[in-house]
């Protein structure tokens, strides 16, 4: 039962953290400095979550080459065709034949 | 058909085509991760499977799920465990704020309710689109990728703590997620501006990768706006 409410709460501090700046305090409301700031944060959010995942957790030498070349398989495939399928076939399939390289 | 008789069609349609065609493969690359976590959720003893499950389209933020379920079965406290999944899920403030704009002209059930939906993938689906400003529209496609995600997400997660391990340990299916947002975030790095941040927060969340708790990419998304945040003039 008790892990039961944890679970509970976590979804409700989550809910409020997804919220604060949509229905509590408009982003609009925001000082200006940091509005101006949120354009910055989709690429910087994605360069953060694209290198935590080839990180596993350990920094430079968590990265494996097989990945790294996976995402120059990928990030090219994006540039060219701009087709999120597309993009995530080819990362996988490259990831999974330098993998047994 | 006339621009008018189509854009009437669009608005009396339930769902979203274009969102399904958007968050299909999104879905496909969440499911090993999904997956993970039922098998997580399976192997806790301290958890009944069915509270576990629920949690999934509750939270509906796996890197926070995954930490609260392991937390649980190391017998953390519920503190302990409350502020982990707060530091996790923090950036979800950063990505409503972006957002908000979109929920501006929304009715109040959809201002407090659809945000739930918000997380690293329809974030970044949505900001990459030009042709969400209809309140409408958005709200159809936010809906649609919102709803499409969490079923794929809860089904792939059910089936998990049904079958065990279904993913091969060894299956290149994980580098799915990575691809995802290899795909969304390349086609804006020809903006220059994208690129500052983009690189900052790549360095700092690979310096800072071994942190706990997703502090590493909490981080990383910091140092990369920090810059503008400090400089910027106030309008």
């Amino acid at each position: 039962m008790t892990a039961t409410l944890i679970l509970l709460s976590a979804a409700l501090i989550t809910w409020g953290l997804r919220i604060v700046f949509v229905a509590l305090v408009p982003a609009g409301r925001l000082p200006g400095r940091v509005h101006g700031a949120l354009d910055d944060v989709a690429p910087a959010v994605m360069g953060a979550i694209v290198v935590t995942h080839l990180a596993h957790g350990q920094g430079l030498a968590g990265i494996a080459v097989a990945d790294l070349g996976a995402v120059a398989v990928s990030a090219v495939v994006a540039l060219r065709t701009r087709n999120l399928a597309a993009t995530v076939m080819s990362g996988v399939l490259a990831a999974g034949l330098l993998r047994l390289l | 058909m006339s621009v008018a008789l189509e854009a009437s069609a669009q608005t009396g349609r339930l769902v979203d085509r274009s969102a399904v065609r958007d968050i299909l493969p999104v879905m496909v690359s969440v499911m090993p991760f999904a997956a993970v976590i039922g098998v997580t959720i399976a192997q806790t003893a301290a958890l009944p499977a069915w509270a576990g499950l629920l949690a999934g389209p509750l939270i509906y933020a796996g890197s926070a799920h995954l930490a609260a379920v392991s937390l649980l079965d190391a017998g953390a406290g519920a503190a302990t465990i409350l502020a982990t999944v707060a530091i996790i899920n923090a950036r979800l403030s950063m990505y409503g704020a972006v957002i908000e704009p979109h929920f501006r002209m929304q009715p109040a059930w959809f201002r407090w309710l659809a945000p739930h939906f918000l997380v690293d993938q329809t974030y970044a689906l949505a900001t990459a689109r030009s042709d969400l400003d209809d309140a409408a529209r958005f709200r159809r496609y936010w809906a649609t990728i919102g709803v499409v995600l969490g079923l794929g997400w809860t089904a792939a997660m059910a089936t998990a703590v049904l079958l065990g391990p279904v993913i091969p340990a060894d299956s290149p299916l994980d580098f799915a997620a990575t691809a995802v947002f290899v795909g969304l975030l390349v086609p804006r790095l020809r903006e220059r501006v994208a690129r500052r941040p983009a690189a900052l927060a790549a360095v700092v969340a690979l310096v800072a990768a071994p942190l706990p708790n997703g502090l590493g990419l909490l981080a990383g998304a910091l140092a990369g706006i920090a810059p503008s945040l400090l400089t910027r003039r106030t309008s």
